[in-house]
């Protein structure tokens, strides 16, 4: 294995980490708010507010990881990406700002006020659309070259069918990933109420989510000819995540094995997450830059990988201590913490 | 309009499962009750 596939190896895995991760903390910041509108909030506010209290500080650990060692690894993106980001990324940013100072608001400040659920539950859907963007410019099309710097086409990004099919399927995954894990953990607490709210909320979700991830490979054919082939290479992955999405569902819809319904979800995200990036390689940006393009010095690659080897020594033990200590210490989930 | 079909009504129906699942969430009496 080359140094380079190596260090985009590791990139993925904590890409994917953060996917996860984040998705259920934002996922659940919107259904603490969408519970609000629906007057259900008695039902699930108290489990939603148990499970991210000590999540979210956790959650952005992987997104800095990524983010310094994408630039570590291929210095070139800075260029390419710095420039065409700077709007996206800034209103992701923007975006982490309110819903982090929501937590400080709604700790010390007033409690339950409506504004800062609904800006804490539409940043839970907004964050994901924004970063998501990121995904969409790396299938080529939408960078021009052809002036001193790399530009963004925002007509043709915001015109094209195929950003939006992107930006809807990181929507509903948020929300299915979100609700799935939720009903787990409801369970655990004993809370059955909020449990078969939380099951209903993933039933409904789950058909948004297969649709939408049948259309970006519907889309990509038209917008990425060159990819989608390759995609089509690797497609018992996607009949995999397929196979998985339904084992899934199926437990949750026969009420037995939350625990493992979210496990298959896992697997079934992962599979189409690998299949994706394996199909994606070698470019990191369609058609301007590849792994190989630019890559960092053998001494700096080497200590990356020391460094972010070392990084998931501690972030798995920390996480495997914030789940045994809080999340599913019995007395924590059930508020006599 | 052959393309329209072939590149947005496939969006426009995903579009539509989600305004749906959101307002199925809402009205959800059953567990209100």
């Amino acid at each position: 294995m080359t140094l380079e596939l190596l260090g985009i190896s590791v990139l993925w895995l904590f890409l994917f980490g953060y996917i996860i991760v984040a998705s259920i903390d934002f996922g659940a910041g919107f259904f603490s708010a969408y519970s609000d509108m629906a007057k259900k909030k008695h039902v699930i506010h108290k489990i939603i507010q148990r499970y991210l209290s000590p999540v979210w500080e956790v959650t952005n650990v992987f997104l800095v990881f990524f983010f310094v060692g994408i630039v570590g690894f291929f210095p070139k993106t800075a260029y390419y990406y710095g420039y065409t980001l700077l709007v996206p990324v800034s209103i992701s940013i923007i975006l982490l700002a309110i819903r982090g100072s929501y937590y400080a608001f709604s700790t010390y400040g007033l409690k339950d006020h409506k504004l800062y659920m609904f800006l804490y539950g539409i940043t839970g859907l907004f964050i994901p659309a924004s970063l998501s963007i990121v995904l969409v410019i790396s299938e080529g099309g939408f960078v021009d070259l052809s002036q001193h710097h790399p530009t963004l086409l925002y007509k043709d990004l915001f015109i094209s069918p195929f950003t939006w099919s992107i930006v809807l399927l990181s929507i509903v995954s948020v929300l299915y990933i979100s609700a799935n894990f939720l009903t787990y953990y409801a369970h655990e607490a004993g809370d059955f109420k909020a449990r078969d709210l939380l099951r209903r909320y993933t039933v409904i979700w789950s058909g948004p989510t297969i649709l939408s991830a049948l259309l970006i490979i519907y889309q990509l054919k038209y917008h990425n000819p060159e990819h989608f082939v390759r995609l089509m290479d690797v497609s018992w992955m996607l009949i995999g995540s397929f196979l998985l999405f339904i084992f899934s569902l199926y437990l949750i819809v026969k009420r037995g094995y939350f625990g493992w319904s979210f496990i298959l979800l896992v697997l079934q995200y992962g599979l189409a997450f690998y299949a994706y990036g394996i199909s994606h390689y070698p470019y990191l940006l369609y058609p301007y830059l590849t792994i190989y393009d630019g890559f960092t010095n053998e001494t700096m690659a080497v200590s990356l990988v020391i460094a972010f080897i070392a990084g998931l020594f501690l972030l798995i033990p920390s996480l495997y201590l914030l789940l045994k200590l809080f999340l599913f210490n019995k007395n924590y989930v059930k508020g006599q913490l | 309009m052959q393309t329209f079909l072939i590149m947005y009504a496939p969006i426009i129906v995903v579009f539509l499962s989600i305004i749906a699942a959101f307002w199925a969430g809402l009205k959800d009496e059953k567990i209100h009750s």
